[in-house]
């Protein structure tokens, strides 16, 4: 009996911290919101800035502005993919494709940015064809695609606690059927949740380890070693989309979506 | 009857001539002068006018103040005669030759001479001539060997055989102008002097002209020869090429040299064989001169900054109009916009004027006609441009206009020329048209016109970075702590489970000993004779011991819940009888009277029976 008291106070001494930690950032964020309100207001107006410029045709002016609120307000993924569009107009695809990746990295069920990658991807000079996929495998990325991390997270507890409550109705309903449907239920959203798990532990990582790199510059050889004496492997050419495997000084091991693996300078590379 | 004959004859002519004459009669009189355009001081020529009739009277104007009249008129005439494809014609032209010398150099004009012919006036042309001053050097001895001049046979030792020096023929490649705007338009013309006899042009290669775009004159295909006075000698001259440039670079531009292969006739001097005939027959031989002309330098200017972006690299004048065939029609119906464009200049080098149609229309390519010519004063001409469209759905339509840029030579600034934009009302075709579209229903895809990406998103709101949620510990601790919760339940509710079970036992254990405690009370109650106590006595311990020992809640008990309980304890149905039949004879005797100690006495002995035997069957 003294066992499950003292248990009983661990969680709830660790309820207490979480609530703790919760009304911490319930207190500072009064401070902090007015802040951003007043930042919001000037943002705000030079977002409509860079839009009236974009839209009269001085793309770069508006790029200008985009980067400004980017180094100085916050991100969101509709200005990560405003920013892209200024790029891809002013005719500088490998920033507006960064630009499209980042806005997709916060919000893959994106549909325009998506789009619009697709566009930036259509014109550049290196046409990579993918490793090949099985199709179920392509679908089960696609689905992955639909909501960013924090949303599969919070759709895979909401999911964990109908299974919890599911649990409940199994163990301790007294009518027949209610207990079936428990466990049948239990047992479908115990799969949902932990695939959402999944889906949200891989986007987590991905922004946790960025490493996802597109090609600045127009041209580059790929070595076979990270040394200029290596061995020429292939050419890319400037908005390529490639991953980073590791690094060494100033180069960068990468390899390509069709399995293509080289070395090449950091410098070249802007990670996503 | 010779007299007859005398005048048969004349009469028979007559009648010929008659005759010819009514077949003349049809044409023109045709009454012309013609003579040399140049001739050398101190040299005769010929004046001559002809005529397709008998001239009667021929009485030419007084030209005594510039040319002497050395001798004429002399007549002259000449029959032709064809029969071709079964037609006959017959030509015949009377000429009237005068010499005259010129007395004054100069350029004068010769007025028109008059002549009645078949009893009317006609007049001549009226001739130019001029009189160039004779050659400087040289002295007239080697003379030109064309026109009216005659060749003067004793030549001087310049005309030694088989040599012919660089300044008895030459080639100049004469420049309108040596400084030009770019695309503004010049001309080369090609000539050939000589003193001497030419008889072939072999092999010409005329430079090529590089940094020019060159447009190249048509020239007659007889040479027209002419005389021409050049560094104070006369020289028999012809055009070679005549040759439109337009620059497409800026800077000193080269126009290389030509070469070109003369073959020259020359009189032969072989005095060794010289015989009694030489004097009169001289004999000649052709030898070849290569000949080249000197380069030339033209020094182009670029066109002023400010070009306009639809700029047609024209250097000139244009002018530029349109017109469509209608702005009213029905759908499916054809409608043609003309736009021309007309002036001077560079013209091959316009754009075909592009218009933008609607997307519903459909736009043919252009018909393009060039008609231009190329003149020495530059390329001229117009270019028509028509669009066929045809409209294949009702509405209102405009069509932009279309605008060119020229630069403006006269007036040393660009120039925009626009067409007119055109409003075109389309009406709903009435179906019968030919053209109409295989399409059963009138529907049709969206066509895409373009792809472009998607616009701007608005409302954005600005976050800073943020770890995601995966992986935190209160995402850890959000699904623990269902699962703790299930737990803690789970182990709560099994203690339950238990501890219930075990209160169960303790009174499925005491069940006994409380019915016995009961029923001695009870057999207290019988001793005593208080019969309403112990049937109260006597039903309370069957009725608690079945509860405590079945673990039925006092709530739920009565008679029925009791004998499927017991049913389900498996007691045998006689003990289950006699139970039923206590519980019974109990309920009566409490409220019945006049039930002896005796029978109660039985009760209680039955009742203890009955327990025993359940406590026996009913092992836990």
């Amino acid at each position: 009996m003294y066992r499950f008291l003292s248990i009983l106070l661990l969680t709830i001494n660790s309820l207490n911290g979480l609530a703790q930690t919760s009304q911490d950032s319930a207190a500072a964020t009064p401070e902090t919101s007015k802040t951003q309100a007043a930042q919001g207001a000037s943002a705000q107006s030079l977002l409509n800035q860079a839009d009236v410029l974009y839209s009269k045709g001085h793309y770069a002016d508006a790029v200008a502005l985009y980067e400004e609120v980017v180094a100085q307000y916050g991100i969101s993924a509709e200005l990560y993919y405003n920013l892209g569009n200024a790029y891809y107009k002013s005719e500088r695809l490998a920033p507006a494709i960064l630009n499209y990746e980042r806005a997709l990295r916060l919000k893959p069920g994106d549909r325009d940015a998506r789009f619009n990658l697709e566009m930036c991807q259509a014109r550049i000079v290196d046409k990579i064809d993918p490793m090949g996929m099985f199709f179920i495998n392509r679908w089960f990325n696609a689905i992955g695609n639909y909501f960013n991390s924090d949303s599969w997270a919070g759709l895979s507890i909401g999911l964990f606690f109908l299974f919890i409550g599911c649990l409940f109705a199994y163990f301790f309903a007294r009518i027949g059927w209610l207990k079936k449907v428990g466990f049948f239920t239990g047992i479908i959203t115990l799969m949902f949740s932990i695939l959402s798990m999944f889906y949200s532990a891989k986007q987590a990582y991905q922004i946790n380890h960025p490493d996802e790199a597109i090609l600045f510059t127009l041209s580059v050889t790929v070595k076979s070693s990270p040394d200029q004496s290596g061995t020429d492997l292939f050419v890319l050419h400037e908005g390529t989309k490639m991953k980073v495997l590791s690094t060494l000084s100033n180069w960068s091991e990468i390899e390509l979506e069709d399995g293509n693996i080289g070395w090449l300078e950091s410098r070249h590379l802007e990670i996503i | 009857m010779k007299d007859m004959r005398n005048k048969l004859i004349p009469m028979l002519f007559a009648m010929l001539v008659g005759c010819s004459h009514s077949l003349f009669a049809a044409d023109a009189v045709s009454f012309s002068g013609d003579a040399p355009k140049a001739v050398i001081m101190g040299q005769y020529f010929n004046l001559v006018y002809s005529s397709n009739t008998e001239v009667e009277d021929l009485r030419i104007a007084e030209v005594s103040d510039y040319f002497e009249i050395l001798y004429g008129p002399s007549t002259s005439e000449s029959h032709q005669s064809t029969y071709i494809n079964g037609k006959y014609t017959s030509n015949t032209s009377y000429g009237f030759t005068y010499v005259l010398r010129p007395k004054k150099t100069g350029t004068f004009n010769i007025p028109a001479a008059t002549a009645t012919i078949n009893g009317s006036k006609y007049k001549s042309n009226i001739l130019t001539i001029k009189v160039l001053p004779s050659d400087q050097q040289g002295g007239g001895n080697n003379a030109p060997q064309r026109g009216g001049a005659s060749q003067n046979p004793s030549s001087s030792a310049s005309s030694s055989s088989a040599s012919v020096s660089g300044d008895q023929i030459f080639i100049r490649a004469i420049p309108t102008k040596t400084h030009v705007r770019e695309q503004e338009g010049l001309l080369v013309t090609y000539k050939i002097y000589t003193r001497v006899d030419i008889v072939g042009l072999e092999n010409p290669k005329f430079p090529e002209f590089k940094g020019f775009m060159a447009q190249e004159i048509d020239l007659p295909q007889n040479r027209q020869w002419s005389m021409e006075n050049y560094n104070g000698v006369n020289y028999q001259t012809t055009i070679l090429k005549q040759t439109i440039l337009y620059p497409q670079e800026n800077g000193s531009l080269t126009i290389n040299k030509g070469t070109f292969d003369l073959v020259i006739r020359v009189k032969n001097r072989n005095t060794r064989t010289r015989s009694i005939f030489d004097d009169f027959f001289d004999t000649y031989s052709d030898v070849k001169k290569t000949v080249s002309t000197g380069s030339l330098k033209i020094q182009v200017d670029p066109l002023p900054s400010g070009k306009p972006a639809d700029f047609c690299r024209v250097a000139g004048n244009l002018t530029m109009s349109s017109s469509i065939s209608a702005t009213k029609v029905k759908a499916n119906e054809a409608v043609t916009i003309k736009i021309k464009v007309s002036g001077n200049g560079n013209l091959k080098m316009i754009p075909t004027p592009e218009l933008t149609f609607p997307a519903d229309f459909e736009a043919y390519d252009p018909k393009v006609d060039n008609a231009f010519k190329n003149t020495t004063a530059g390329v001229s001409g117009t270019k028509t441009i028509e669009y066929l469209v045809i409209p294949r759905f009702p509405g209102t339509f405009e069509i932009p206009a279309t605008t060119i840029s020229y630069y403006d030579l006269s007036s040393r600034s660009y120039k925009t020329l626009s067409t007119k934009p055109y409003t075109l009302e389309v009406a709903k075709g009435d179906g019968t048209s030919a053209n109409i579209r295989s399409n059963f229903a009138n529907q049709e895809q969206v066509r895409l016109l373009g792809s472009d990406i998607r616009y701007l998103k608005k409302n954005i709101k600005l976050e800073k970075v943020k770890t995601p949620i995966f992986g935190t510990l209160g995402y850890w601790l959000c699904i623990l702590l269902p699962l703790l919760l299930l737990g803690l339940f789970m182990i709560f509710n099994s203690k339950q489970v238990k501890a219930n079970a075990d209160m169960v036992k303790v009174r499925n254990r005491k069940a006994n000993k409380v019915a016995v405690k009961r029923l001695k009370q009870a057999g207290l109650y019988l001793k005593e004779g208080k019969k309403e106590a112990f049937y109260d006595e006597v039903l309370k311990a069957l009725w608690g011991y079945t509860s405590d020992k079945l673990n039925i809640p006092l709530s739920t008990l009565n008679k029925e819940t009791i004998e499927h309980q017991l049913e389900d304890y498996k007691v045998g149905e006689d003990i289950r009888k006699e139970y039923m039949d206590i519980l019974q004879t109990c309920e009566y005797a409490r409220f019945a009277p006049g039930e002896g100690t005796q029978a109660m006495d039985e009760l209680y002995k039955l009742t203890m029976d009955v327990m025993n035997k359940m406590e026996n069957t009913i092992k836990r």
